[in-house]
């Protein structure tokens, strides 16, 4: 599987480390416990797109948030973490 | 400001040929960081006299130092040993960036001769044609198992690879066993 980082272009695998779903928010500070567990504990495992957390760290360093899909690795996009987060869940 | 410790090369020995290609230690050059603060690109590019590279790419300033990008918002300012580049950055951009010392953290090695770029591409994972990887190109990818800073001074025979200090000998082994390995296919050719 390559990355197209949008600062670096089509790189190996190896240059880039997975850091998790992209969608995650962190709840309010009052937020109900059981709000707080979903946030740390639980985690979707959707058949298809994704979007994901990719950290490019032996290339520019940046944060970068891919759509892939679960079941192909067909990557519909990569874009930066900083200039586009990633949609919350509720809307993807 | 304290003296820099050089006491022995990065590398032993500091040039070797194998294959008809030679493998440099280049001359130290200073090297500093240049990290512009929140919103003073701009008045840094003014007070430079350059625009600094906003993709990864090396310019050459008129006075002649080399400016190279390094990482988001960061750049290397590299010009030849005893210029004085690090009084001279502090006099023009002190207030607008961050500078700091980078001298002896890394050196670089010079691979140059015909087939530079078939025996660099057998230890680095992009793709070096020069359509895409040309001189003045820079690229910061992986060398074997080693993170290197990679620029393309002539398309096809000479790569400069720019690499952490500590890390020097290693690649330069990992180099040379690519260099004594000879060019792949090289008897179609």
């Amino acid at each position: 599987m390559r990355l197209t980082c949008p600062h670096c272009g089509a790189r190996a695998l190896e240059e880039f480390t997975y850091r998790g779903d992209a969608t995650l928010r962190r709840p309010a500070e009052d937020a109900p416990h059981q709000a707080w567990v979903d946030y740390v504990y639980l985690r979707d495992d959707p058949a298809g797109y994704h979007s994901e957390l990719w950290y490019h760290g032996v290339g520019c360093r940046a944060w970068l948030v891919v759509i892939r899909n679960t079941l192909t690795h067909q990557i519909k996009s990569v874009s930066s973490a900083v200039a586009s987060p990633a949609p919350n869940k509720s809307d993807s | 400001m304290p003296e820099t410790l050089a006491a022995h090369p990065a590398v032993t020995p500091p040039l070797i040929t194998a294959s008809g290609l030679s493998l440099t230690l280049t001359p130290t050059r200073e090297t500093i960081s240049i990290g512009p603060f929140a919103g003073c690109l701009a008045s840094l590019n003014t007070a430079l006299g350059i625009t600094l590279p906003e993709t990864f790419a090396t310019t050459i300033a008129a006075d002649g130092v080399v400016y190279s990008r390094a990482a988001h918002d960061q750049w290397f300012a590299t010009a030849p040993e005893g210029t004085g580049l690090m009084s001279r950055l502090e006099a023009s951009c002190m207030k607008l960036a961050a500078l700091t010392n980078q001298t002896d953290s890394r050196v670089t090695l010079s691979l140059k001769g015909i087939g530079a770029r078939a025996i660099t591409s057998k230890i680095v994972p992009i793709d070096l044609h020069p359509d895409f990887f040309g001189p003045g190109h820079t690229a910061l990818t992986l060398a074997g198992h080693i993170p290197i800073i990679l620029t393309c001074s002539n398309a096809d025979t000479a790569y400069d690879f720019t690499v952490f200090r500590s890390f020097a000998q290693s690649l330069h082994h990992d180099i040379l066993v690519a260099m004594n390995g000879g060019i792949p296919n090289s008897e179609r050719v």
